[in-house]
Formats: C-alpha cells, sequence, structure tokens
C-alpha cells in the first residue's frame, strides 16, 4: 500500500510511461467506442451468414387482377391505418394493354434510400432486406426523396396504432408501434420470413400471383407451388423496374401478355 | 493633418459606436423591435404547434415530402456565401475597398448559418432526436456530410469574426461604450488588445490562415447542399453540375444579400461617408458577372436537358419551361437574372438605387429558382399516379416569415453589440496605403503608427 | 375459401390450355423414358433428354413434362418444379437444369397426362458435385479499395485543427497583452 503510495508519486519517471500507457489504452477505447457509434457501413453487402436466404418477391402481371386484397392484408397485419406499403398501379404495357403493377419495396441491392440515411437507420438485415430503425429515424425524409420506386411513407401526424399496435414489442422487423415522425415502409414480411410463413401480400393473393423466394436456394413459392427461381424468371421472360437506375432490385416482374411487354412507366 | 486625421478618425467611431451607445434604438427602433420579436415569436409557437401535431399539419405529403423548409435551407446557404468572398477573397486579393463592408459580410454569414441550423431543425421529422445526426452519423450520407460541413462553416465564421472583431472591441472598450454590461463583454473579448506589435503580427497571421482557409469550407458546404439532391436519382436533380451550380449560385445571392443589407445599413446608421457609391458599384460589377455565369449554368442545365428531351428530363422540363411551374420559373429567369443583369451592366443605370433593385429582384429570383429546384422534382411521378401537389400551410409560411425576421432582427441585435463597420481597418487602410506586399500571405504591412487604445476623443 | 378458387382457377387454365386431368381407365398408360442414367452436374447446366412412349411403344408427342426436384424451402421439404418441355412428334424433350444445391438428388420427371393418355412419372438422378447457379449480390457503391466513406473526415480534421492552432494564437495575443501591462502601467509611448 505505501509502496503504490510512493510509486504514484508525481517525480517518478516510471510512472510516466505507465499513465503514457494508460491514456493510449483511454484512447484506444475511445477510438473503439467511436467506431462503433459512428456506422461507417462501406461494406453494407454480404450477410454474416453466408447461407442465410436472400429474400425476394416475383409478381406474375399474367395472374394480377388488381383485386388489392395484398394491400388490404398488408395493412391490416402491420396496422399501417392509410398508408400502402404495397401500392396497386394501374398502368399500360408496351402493346397498350392494361395490366396491374403491384409495387412493394423493391428490397434493393444498391439501395439509395440506404445510403442517403444521415443515421443509419435504414439498413440492411442478413436476409437482405432493408430494414428501418425506428428508434434512430429523425424524420428527414431523405430516404423518400431517394427512393426512385416511390415505396416509402412518412408518419406525418400521430399514427393511429390502434390497441393491437400499441402493446406489440417494436422491432424493425415488426415496425409496429408507428412512431410520429418516422418512416414506414414494406419490410417483405420479414417477422413472417423469420418464422417461415409468406408475407402477408403473397398469402393473401387470391390468383396466387405473388411469389416470395430466396435467391440463394433459388427457389421460390407461392402459396401452391414451388419452382426454382432462375428458371422461372428466365423461362417467363421476367423484368425489373427501371433497371437503368443500377438499384438492382429483388422484385420481378412476369410480362402480363406475352413474351416481350413490359409496363411503361411514366416520365 | 494630424487635425484631419484625427477628425476622420473621431467621425469613423462615433458613426460606428452610434448604434451600440445605449438609447440608440428610440421609440421607432423599439417598435421595430417590439414588431420584429412579434413575429419570430409567432413563427417559435407555430414550430411548437408543428412538434406537437406532426408534420401534418404543414402542406408536405407523401409524394412532396420537402418543401418551403428545404426551400429556405438552401436560400439562407447562398446567402451565407457573402462574408466569405466579400471578407476572406477580396482580402486575399488586397482589394482596399473592402475594408468598410467586410464586418457586415462576416456578420451576414454568420445570422444566415443560424437560420440555415434553423430550418434544418424546422424541417425535420423527429427534433427530439437531432443528436443521432452526431452520435450515430452514417458517413455514406449527403446530409451527415452536409452537417460536418456546415458546423464547420459555423465554427470557421464566427471565429473569422471574432479575429477581425478583436480591435474593435479594444476600441470600445477604451472608449468606454456601451455601459457595465457590453464593456464587461468588451473587455474579455478584447483579450487585452493594446496594439502591441507582437499581438498585431500573430493577429494578422491568424486570419490570414482563416481568409484562406474559410475559402474551401464555404466551398465545401454549398457543394454538399446541391448534392443533397444531387446524390439522388430523381429527374431535375440527377445531374452532374449541381456542386458548382450551387456555388456559384451562392455566390450570386450572397453577392445581392450583401448589397442589399449594406443598402439598409447605410441609410439606417448614416454610414455614407464609407459605404460610398464606388462600394455598390464594385458590388454591382461582382454581381453582374456571378449574374452570367449562374445565368449559363443555368442555360447548360436546362439546354442539356432540352436538346435530348430523355424520358428522365422530358417531363419535367415541360413542366417547368410551360407547364404548371413556369410562371416561378420565368419570374426568376427574366425578373431574377436578365433583368438584374441588364441593370447591372448599363451605365445609366449603375447607379445606388438601381442596383440595389437589381439585388433585391435576385434575392426574390432566387429563392423562386431554389423553390423551383425542389418542389417540381418532388412532384414528378416516379410510379403510375399523378402529378403530386404541394400547398404550404400557415404553419410554413409562419416559420419562413419567423426566418427572414429573425435574420433582420439578429442583425439588429449583433449592431447593437458590434461595430457594423470595421474601424481598425479603415484606419488601417488611411494610414498604409496602397503599397500593397506582394506575398501570399494577404494583409497590408503592420503599422507602428495605428494604435486604436492610444487615441484620447473627447466623448 | 380462396385457396378453393385458386385451384378451381387452375385447373381452368390448364383445362383452357388444352391438358385435362387424365380420366383412369379411359387411357392410355405412358411411361417416360430418360435418354441417360444419373446424371453428374459439375457447374455446367444439364440437358436431360428423355422420351414419352405409351403402352405400344409409340411416341406421345404435345406431352408437358415438368421435372421437380425436392428442395427444403422455409423449414418444409417441397418438391419444386425445376424445368419443363414439351415432347415434340418423335415424342421426345429435353429439358434443361441449372441446379443451385448439392449433393445427391433425386428428381422426377411427371406427366400430368393429356387427351387419351393417362400420366406417369421417373425418376432422375442427379449427382450435383459442383452447382451451376451461385447467387452474387449486386455491389452497393464503386468497388474499389480507397472509396472509403470516412476518408471525407479527413479533410475536417484538418480544418478543426487549423481552428484549434488559431486559437493557440488567439490566447497568445492576449497573453502578450497581460505581459505588457503587467510590470508597467498604460505607458504613454507612442
Amino acid at each position: 500500500m505505501n509502496e503504490q503510495v510512493d510509486r504514484n508519486a508525481p517525480t517518478n519517471p516510471g510512472l510516466s510511461r505507465r499513465s503514457f500507457l494508460g491514456k493510449v489504452f483511454i484512447a484506444a477505447g475511445a477510438v473503439t467506442l467511436a467506431s462503433k457509434t459512428v456506422a461507417f457501413a462501406d461494406d453494407a453487402t454480404g450477410p454474416d451468414d453466408e447461407n442465410a436466404p436472400q429474400w425476394a418477391m416475383v409478381f406474375d402481371l399474367a395472374r394480377c387482377d388488381g383485386c388489392k386484397e395484398c394491400t388490404r392484408a398488408c395493412q391490416e397485419t402491420h396496422f399501417t391505418g392509410d398508408q400502402e406499403w404495397i401500392k396497386v398501379f394501374e398502368v399500360k404495357d408496351e402493346a397498350g394493354n392494361t395490366v396491374f403493377l403491384p409495387r412493394p419495396c423493391m428490397q434493393c441491392e444498391n439501395a439509395p434510400c440506404l445510403n442517403v440515411c444521415p443515421v443509419g437507420a435504414t439498413f440492411r438485415n442478413e436476409n437482405g432486406t432493408v430494414l428501418v430503425d425506428h428508434e434512430l429515424c429523425i424524420g428527414c425524409r431523405f430516404c423518400m426523396a431517394a427512393c426512385p420506386y416511390d415505396a416509402r411513407s412518412f408518419n406525418w401526424g400521430e399514427p393511429e396504432n390502434p390497441p393491437g399496435a400499441t402493446f406489440a414489442k417494436y422491432s424493425p422487423e415488426f415496425p409496429v408501434p408507428h412512431r410520429k415522425g418516422t418512416v414506414d415502409k414494406c419490410m417483405f414480411c420479414a417477422h413472417n420470413a423469420m418464422n417461415g410463413q409468406l408475407p402477408a401480400c403473397a398469402s393473401a393473393c387470391s390468383m396466387s400471383a405473388i411469389w416470395f423466394g430466396d435467391l440463394k436456394a433459388d427457389i421460390a413459392t407461392n402459396g401452391l407451388e414451388t419452382v426454382q427461381l432462375s428458371w422461372l424468371l428466365s423461362e417467363r421472360n421476367a423484368y425489373r423496374l427501371k433497371e437503368e437506375l443500377g438499384t438492382s432490385p429483388r422484385v420481378w416482374y412476369l410480362p402480363g401478355h406475352g413474351e416481350n411487354s413490359k409496363v411503361v412507366l411514366p416520365q | 493633418m494630424n487635425a484631419t486625421i484625427d477628425d476622420r478618425r473621431r467621425r469613423l467611431r462615433e458613426r460606428a459606436e452610434a448604434p451600440i451607445r445605449p438609447g440608440a434604438w428610440g421609440v421607432r427602433g423599439r417598435l421595430l423591435v417590439t414588431g420584429l420579436a412579434l413575429v419570430v415569436g409567432w413563427g417559435i409557437f407555430a414550430w411548437i404547434w408543428q412538434v406537437s401535431h406532426g408534420l401534418v399539419v404543414t402542406g408536405l405529403n407523401n409524394h412532396v415530402s420537402w418543401g418551403v423548409y428545404l426551400t429556405n435551407f438552401v436560400f439562407f446557404a447562398g446567402i451565407s456565401m457573402a462574408g466569405t468572398l466579400i471578407s476572406a477573397i477580396l482580402r486575399l486579393t488586397h482589394a482596399e475597398w473592402r475594408r468598410p463592408i467586410t464586418r457586415l459580410a462576416e456578420m451576414i454569414t454568420v445570422v444566415a448559418l443560424v437560420l440555415v441550423a434553423s430550418m434544418v431543425v424546422a424541417d425535420i421529422g423527429r427534433p427530439d432526436r437531432l443528436q443521432f445526426v452526431l452520435l450515430h452519423a452514417h458517413l455514406r450520407s449527403p446530409l451527415l456530410w452536409d452537417f460536418l460541413s456546415i458546423s464547420t462553416y459555423i465554427a470557421g465564421s464566427v471565429l473569422y469574426l471574432y479575429l477581425a472583431l478583436v480591435p474593435d472591441l479594444a476600441i470600445l472598450r477604451d472608449g468606454g461604450v456601451g455601459g457595465r454590461v457590453r464593456g464587461r463583454l468588451y473587455s474579455a473579448l478584447s483579450l487585452g488588445w493594446r496594439g502591441l506589435p507582437e499581438q498585431r503580427r500573430l493577429l494578422v497571421r491568424a486570419i490570414g490562415v482563416m481568409a484562406i482557409v474559410i475559402v474551401p469550407v464555404a466551398v465545401s458546404v454549398h457543394s454538399v447542399v446541391s448534392w443533397i439532391f444531387g446524390m439522388t436519382l430523381r429527374s431535375g436533380w440527377n445531374s452532374s453540375i449541381f456542386g458548382p451550380y450551387f456555388v456559384v449560385g451562392a455566390i450570386f445571392s450572397g453577392i445581392a444579400g450583401i448589397v442589399v443589407v449594406m443598402a439598409i445599413f447605410r441609410r439606417v446608421y448614416h454610414l455614407e461617408e464609407y459605404i460610398t457609391e464606388k462600394h455598390f458599384r464594385y458590388l454591382g460589377s461582382l454581381l453582374l458577372a456571378a449574374g452570367i455565369m449562374y445565368a449559363y449554368f443555368t442555360l447548360s442545365e436546362y439546354a442539356t436537358v432540352g436538346y435530348k428531351m430523355e424520358v428522365g428530363g422530358a417531363s419535367l422540363l415541360s413542366a417547368l419551361l410551360v407547364g404548371r411551374y413556369a410562371p416561378y420559373f420565368w419570374f426568376f429567369a427574366i425578373f431574377g437574372t436578365i433583368a438584374p443583369i441588364i441593370l447591372l451592366a448599363l451605365p445609366r443605370t449603375r447607379t445606388v438605387k438601381w442596383i440595389v433593385t437589381a439585388a433585391v429582384l435576385v434575392n426574390i429570383g432566387m429563392w423562386l429558382k431554389r423553390f423551383v429546384i425542389v418542389i417540381p422534382s418532388m412532384a414528378l411521378p416516379l410510379m403510375p399516379y399523378e402529378w403530386g401537389t404541394y400547398r404550404p400551410t400557415w404553419v410554413e409560411w409562419s416559420i419562413t416569415a419567423a426566418a427572414f425576421t429573425a435574420f433582420a432582427l439578429l442583425f439588429m441585435v449583433l449592431a447593437r453589440v458590434f461595430p457594423v463597420i470595421s474601424v481598425w481597418e479603415i484606419e488601417e487602410g488611411w494610414e498604409a496605403p496602397v503599397a500593397a506586399p506582394r506575398r501570399l500571405l494577404p494583409i497590408a504591412a503592420p503599422s507602428p503608427r495605428v494604435t486604436p487604445s492610444r487615441v484620447k476623443e473627447p466623448s | 375459401m380462396k385457396r378453393l378458387l385458386a385451384v378451381a382457377s387452375l385447373g381452368f387454365m390448364i383445362a383452357a390450355v388444352g391438358i385435362e386431368p387424365a380420366h383412369a381407365g379411359d387411357d392410355v398408360a405412358t411411361t417416360i423414358v430418360a435418354d441417360q442414367g444419373p446424371v453428374t452436374v459439375n457447374g455446367q447446366p444439364v440437358e436431360l433428354r428423355f422420351h414419352v412412349r405409351d403402352a405400344a411403344g409409340r411416341p406421345v408427342p404435345g406431352a408437358l413434362v415438368r421435372l421437380f426436384v425436392p428442395v427444403e424451402f422455409m423449414g418444409e421439404t417441397k418438391n419444386a418444379i425445376v424445368g419443363e418441355g414439351t415432347t415434340n412428334d418423335g415424342g421426345s424433350a429435353v429439358i434443361r437444369f441449372a441446379p443451385a444445391q448439392t449433393g445427391q438428388v433425386v428428381g422426377t420427371l411427371a406427366f400430368w397426362g393429356s387427351t387419351g393418355y393417362a400420366p406417369s412419372e421417373a425418376t432422375v438422378t442427379f449427382d450435383i458435385q459442383k452447382p451451376v447457379y451461385a447467387y452474387d449480390p449486386a455491389p452497393m457503391g464503386l468497388q474499389a479499395w480507397w472509396a472509403r466513406s470516412y476518408l471525407i473526415l479527413v479533410p475536417f480534421a484538418v480544418i478543426w485543427a487549423i481552428y484549434l492552432l488559431l486559437l493557440w494564437l488567439v490566447v497568445r495575443v492576449r497573453r502578450a497583452g497581460a505581459a505588457a501591462s503587467a510590470p508597467s502601467d498604460i505607458a504613454a509611448t507612442s
């Protein structure tokens, strides 16, 4: 004890090295702490688990009849109120036929929304699904400006949150209850996928037009049939929306009428 | 000779100290300040209303999710360029005529940046979480770069303003101006300035370094503000010239801003002897040059889109030039850019009155131009639905009005505490005339005869 | 209820295309014969040739045959369609298979039957040593070792360091002033 007191005398040169080392350790600890809080997120792709399923969706536009059961099921499951996380549009394809186009969040692999979030509230989980951490979101709406598919909705006022929502346990996979001033979007029903279930929209589709699949295992199902995903896409000439933007979305569309009639988007 | 110099100096200090003396405001001044404060208070109330009810009280919606707040944000960021341009660049180029207006310019930058920050706070959906930008910084985001850049610029501008203020604070301290509270402030902030050669040397070097450093910081601010839009894939924003475009736009609106503020302060505080017609004409020439450059950038942006009429840009361009946003665009183009260019170019209209008119037109035009940059690209449908609509509500207009009013109010308060013209720099300009040394580092050579605190004056 | 409707509509579509569920007893029995035995897959897609013949050995034209392969998906084992082909007039067809899984896989060639023909199946064994399909996600952003987002902190760190240096100069200005006035009073030197 006395020795230690002696050692702590400021004139002892041996102490200066120890205090220097101590400062170095503190600095290293500070840097490590800082690196944990500051999200560099340069390696945003690549799941931690190499075999984690990489979810994708395929919409068969030949079967979609525009009934919007998918929209309603999603709204009921997630208590979204008026927000439509999967929207069904009525468009014309290249041949002039009317086609119904359901549009969920595209879960882009090169997601513009993920890049622009200033606090990293938009992140990608191990399944490649883009999720929002509503405990981080500051409501700047940069992601909404950046999304080329207009897939996000904002909670402009106090969200409705019926009792089923208010008492739910929040997680980014099941973002309920909703919070005022944060952004919401489709998350491929990550809460269902974790338990081996299809997304609400895919289950609800009466035409079995929505396929949910795993790009890694190359399998997709619409609830009735199971197919090899790559075969389905090549066989039916699947395409993605706004391919030229380089977002690499994980949602494919099977043409409605014939082989080469893609939908025509405005602009 | 001495009498003339002392006379000149006395007049200068009287003029500079007049707004700071107790009772300087008078009845009209107090009424004005009260009125301005009421408007600002109403804006703060509107913001509190917005925070409690959510952004639903604005006209924003899922299609047009950015509106007037972002327009104001970019506008004030543009105005803030004034300080750097006048103060730093003119200092670096040894332009002697800058001396009476550097203080105003530096103040404009600081006040504008305060408003820039307040506009960000006004637009955020969760202002209670703003600290996350610091704690959970995501470095890939242009908004984060914005935070870094603007905070660096605010710190730099305040430091720059302060450094250039120190000798003037010493003058005020020694003259016993401003009463007890402000007197103590001056004593504390003036760093024991006595005009000693050592102090001068250090201060001159500090100001010189700051003048160099602040220029790239200012350029970075406007570049990252532009990249909030330029790094997205929306048509109208997806342009590679947005960085330089916004920088030139900031120079343009910044100079116009300082012309307007200069005109107001010159009139209100009777500074005609120091801020002369020459200053307006020189700034008018700079404004003309900036206007021509901005017109060129605008032309380049829209002509390249219009020539190709690619799928992405075609309908937006039509909406801008001939469609629903045409009135705003053409007001900006004709009254906000072409008319001022003509006014500033013709010899007949190169008078104070017309130059100030041109500057006012430029400012209005540039606010509309920022509106035309932000809103149409948001309203343009990305999927098969109709064009979005945006109608700002009373909340947004109140906060906008409060922001502009706060600009004036903050200036009035600043003028009450700090002299709006840089006394020591003007005196320095009298003492050490034109022989500017050919060195990279700026500032005229220190003159041992300038000892601001030693001159005794009757008061 | 919805599933019933879905199955019914599926059945309707099948009927519309022309393949009807066979009626037992009415139709000729068929066999599917794959041209080769166990197939080895080594990183390249394989083409599976097969014939559909009836009991008399005559070719069955226009027969839609699907290749099913058992897969594990979402916690269940299912039979996934991995390819399909329709026989030509000679009763033969080719199905291309580009597997994503590895190992020994027993696939089933299934013919649903058509007018006058009964359904039939055949098994095919695949020995997949190296799968064909491998998923490669698109990269996010510029893929260069020097394209790191934290590099943006470098210029700002330099600028803030310069600010600190300038504040140090300010301190020195203050000290110079204090030093000058400490020993002697306000001198009237000029």
